[in-house]
């Protein structure tokens, strides 16, 4: 298989944002979530949870709550401003003032005419739903103190908002205040301290469920205004909420981390006497739960820890398999690094810079296992600032290093970088003004051209030279998808360009005729990551669900090794993998050799050798090494995988041979979250 | 019963006092003589009067100690904030000497009406979730109390960057308007006449503490 000289590059200080909140959308299985930086992430739950579309996050978006009015994704945030997406060109399509200070939520009526919003200036404002639009309709009657949560009366007659030391009943259409619940301080010390009630939910029965700061689920009456039961389940805040479907089941959200679950049972047999009773608790974070989505099989949780859960119930699916796994998604997935095989430089993209930095340099040779001594350190030696306040979306390095692209939601920037005694960056000012709305750069293995992703999935061409940037072309698919492209690769020898859009497309154009080659036939899991080999000119294109194809562009069709592997099938411990592959590389010492890698592990897939059994067990080299020789010839398969190395961002192969591993441990970026709260255990 | 609680409550920091009033009156008497008769009223009044002494003893007590406390919070607080000045003035010192390097003066936007609202709301976020009383711990501790607790029980977790989870992160969490508090009373202060300076200095003030929060947090 071969040995390599490795870099470990643990000094991308990668840190994600914290999740403030999330929404689940049941009619297209999307999950919508909104960090603290104001990115929202769109999830398949169709898909393997995968990572669809990220939209940038911008300075000041503050962002609260979130909700989906059938296809539409509306967002509100501190900054006082309603935002819908554009879920096509990942972006804000409009933001409107509503002019009632910060909003602290957001709901629509179950209709899907009306958006209410919760202000800090005590009212409850509501908008009218209109086709490409929102209009400001009225205000319901004004209460002093903020309006931190809200729920409409699935009849859409009533609101509920949650406020402090109250919750209050307005009739929708009057605008008055039908009644006031009010929620109890918490016991002992905190007498003085107020309660705010963090979320609520109003159910059909017009029970209204509360989460409030004492740390108590509550349940309501709505007609009679009376409380009908309180469970006290943590010491600190509630501060999530999130009702099934079919109203059935509760979940709570606590600064504690857990998750705790309330079911509406009865406890004989004759279904008559149902009440809201306890169940389970999940204590799957570290840190504040602050959003909870409840499926029709899983609860998905996020908060501070950053991590997103997804805990299917186990009385929703079938035990012990594939469906009914817990998933952490703690990672992005799209690589964040760009690597220069030739130079040795490696790009480090966060939302508002970009670092690159030159590999450092060993001497001598080892045995596998061995750390050779630094002879000279790795060195930081741009970081490059973001201008304004939408944050970065993509970025590319050249694989000379001599070109540095990338874009926001608003501006696409370029920059020559020039390596003499000293490093010089300058920015190149006049770009064509195609160059618009882009989602991914890419330049060609030569740096001469540019390729920008942009709206309809199409793609711009500019040439890139040391005088100007100059707009060459746009290239169109046909097939009418107004997806973004998610990813866009071209081929070494300048002929080929592969993109893939979140319809499942994957287009291949031909760059010397400039215009489009061919569709690769459709597979209904979305490509997580695509390559073309260096030598044949075949595609290789990795799924959600873990399925590899190889796609020759010449013949127009999938080769021989892939039908194989198709009729084969591949491993099931490969397909119960929970993280995609985010990148591919080749070997130019080896054509034979496709590098792939996911979070937890790095695989050379050898396509000489034979496909391993679907219920082979992988055993990394360090095991196989001390098999006698009879039995590893026997295990010696296609799928070479090495778990040394992890948590993995990214992996590369230089033009010297050397592996290039990008690590972020999960230790790491957990060490510098925001304070837990402080859990007094036995004997500690 | 309540007077007999009191006793023992304020016995912790008080010498225990005698129940010098008893219910009961005596005089000098023999053996042999029964108990001089006390009225029913006089015996009452008696009792009225120990507890209410007893409850201002106790009143009084409380009210010393809550003073103490006081005192002594103070005192931490302010030895606090004397820590943190010093470690400010030396940030402070530190980013004097990165800037002069490349001093640009730079107009600060004007603080608008909203993004003062939103500092408010931010602000009651963070102090309601990481303020006085909500009994927080650090990264470091869960951690290490975690490797504790584990399969594996493990040693507790050291860093290798000593301001993890510890300071840095604490620093994050004071709230923008205490940060600027601290600055503020930091900074010299030199009263200008001159508006114009003033109103320089107080843009520079501003610009500080916009850099140091972008690049803390």
């Amino acid at each position: 298989m071969g040995e390599f000289k490795v870099h470990r590059v643990r000094f991308f200080d990668y840190m994600p944002s914290a999740i403030r909140t999330m929404a689940f959308n049941s009619q297209t299985e999307r999950l919508a979530v909104a960090r603290a930086d104001g990115a929202v992430e769109i999830f398949n739950f169709n898909d393997n949870f995968f990572q669809e579309k990220v939209i940038p996050g911008q300075d000041g978006r503050a962002t609260e709550a979130l909700c989906w009015v059938g296809h539409r994704l509306f967002s509100a945030g501190l900054n006082g401003e309603i935002t819908e997406y554009d879920l096509e060109n990942l972006r804000p399509q409009y933001t409107v003032d509503a002019y009632g200070g910060p909003i602290w939520t957001i709901s629509s009526n179950s209709q899907g005419t009306q958006l209410a919003v919760g202000c800090e200036d005590g009212t409850v404002k509501i908008f009218a739903i209109l086709e490409e639009r929102i209009q400001f309709q009225r205000n319901l009657n004004r209460h002093k103190g903020r309006i931190i949560s809200l729920c409409w009366h699935p009849s859409s007659a009533q609101i509920a908002a949650g406020m402090t030391d109250m919750i209050t009943i307005f009739d929708a259409e009057t605008g008055h205040a039908t009644r006031r619940l009010l929620v109890d301080r918490a016991m002992g010390a905190s007498k003085n301290k107020e309660v705010v009630v963090w979320s609520v939910g109003y159910l059909s029965d017009h029970t209204i469920i509360s989460g409030d700061s004492a740390g108590k689920v509550q349940i309501w009456n709505g007609l009679t205004g009376t409380l009908v039961r309180t469970y006290l389940v943590t010491k600190w805040d509630v501060l999530v909420l999130s009702v099934s479907k079919d109203e059935s089941s509760v979940i709570a959200g606590t600064s504690e981390g857990t998750v705790i679950q309330f079911q509406f049972i009865s406890s004989t047999m004759d279904q008559h006497d149902k009440e809201w009773v306890r169940t389970r608790t999940f204590r799957n974070h570290s840190h504040d739960v602050s959003a909870l989505a409840h499926t029709d099989t899983a609860v998905v949780s996020g908060g501070m820890d950053t991590q997103l859960v997804v805990r299917p119930l186990l009385d929703k699916v079938e035990k012990n398999t594939q469906e009914s796994a817990l998933r952490k998604i703690a990672f992005p997935h799209r690589s964040l690094v760009g690597c220069a095989k030739k130079a040795g430089l490696l790009l480090f993209q966060f939302p508002d810079r970009l670092e690159l930095w030159k590999l450092g340099e060993s001497e001598g040779h080892g045995k596998p296992g061995d750390r050779l001594p630094v002879k000279r350190k790795p060195e930081k030696l741009i970081e490059l600032k973001r201008k304004g306040e939408d944050h970065i979306c993509c970025s590319a390095l050249s694989a000379c290093g001599g070109w540095l692209a990338y874009s926001t939601v608003s501006s696409v920037r370029l920059y020559r970088i020039q390596y003499n005694n000293t490093i010089s960056i300058n920015k190149v000012s006049k770009l064509p003004k195609e160059l618009r709305s882009v989602h991914q750069l890419c330049f060609s293995s030569d740096s001469s051209k540019l390729f920008a992703s942009s709206c309809q999935s199409s793609v711009i061409v500019v040439a890139v030279s040391q005088q100007e940037c100059r707009y060459l072309h746009t290239l169109k698919h046909k097939t009418g998808s107004r997806q973004p492209v998610h990813l866009l690769c071209a081929s070494d020898d300048g002929k080929w360009l592969a993109t893939a859009n979140t319809d499942c497309e994957i287009h291949i154009y031909n760059l010397h005729k400039m215009k489009l080659h061919c569709m690769v036939p459709v597979y209904n899991s979305c490509p997580t990551t695509i390559a073309i080999h260096p030598v044949t000119n075949n595609l290789i294109s990795v799924h959600a669900d873990q399925q590899i194809f190889e796609f020759s562009l010449v013949q127009k069709e999938y080769t021989q090794w892939s039908r194989r592997l198709q009729a084969q099938g591949l491993l099931s411990l490969w397909l119960e993998r929970d993280t995609p592959i985010t990148h591919i590389t080749f070997n130019p010492k080896n054509p034979d050799h496709i590098i792939l890698h996911d979070t937890y592990m790095f695989c050379i897939i050898d396509q000489s050798l034979p496909f391993p059994e679907l219920n082979a067990v992988l055993w990394n080299q360090m095991t196989l090494k001390s098999l006698p020789v009879s039995q590893r010839i026997g295990q010696s398969h296609a799928f070479k995988i090495c778990k040394s190395f992890q948590h993995l961002m990214c992996v590369s192969l230089l033009e010297d041979l050397s592996l290039v591993v990008v690590e972020r441990p999960l230790l790491d970026i957990m060490s510098q979250l925001p304070a837990p709260v402080r859990q007094k255990k036995f004997a500690t | 019963e309540t007077a007999a609680r009191l006793f023992l409550s304020s016995s912790k920091t008080v010498d225990i006092e005698k129940p010098a009033e008893s219910f009961t009156l005596s005089l000098e008497s023999s053996d042999d003589e029964a108990p001089e008769e006390v009225t029913f009223e006089d015996s009452k009044a008696e009792a009225l009067r120990s507890m209410k002494q007893a409850l201002d003893t106790a009143r009084r007590e409380k009210q010393l100690l809550k003073e103490r406390r006081r005192k002594r919070q103070e005192l931490f607080q302010e030895q606090k904030v004397s820590v943190c000045h010093f470690k400010w003035f030396q940030i402070l010192s530190e980013a004097w000497t990165l800037l002069k390097g490349k001093y640009t003066v730079t107009t600060v936007k004007e603080r608008t009406l909203a993004s003062f609202q939103q500092q408010v709301a931010e602000e009651f976020i963070r102090s309601r979730l990481y303020g006085p009383g909500t009994c927080r711990t650090t990264n470091n501790e869960m951690l290490s109390l975690q490797n504790k607790k584990g399969w594996n029980k493990s040693a507790a977790v050291q860093f290798v960057k000593k301001d993890w989870g510890t300071f840095r992160t604490s620093l994050r969490l004071m709230t923008r308007g205490s940060l600027l508090q601290l600055l503020q009373s930091s900074w010299c202060n030199v009263s200008s006449k001159d508006k114009k300076l003033k109103k320089e200095k107080k843009k520079t003030l501003f610009f500080l503490t916009d850099y140091f929060l972008h690049s803390l947090l």
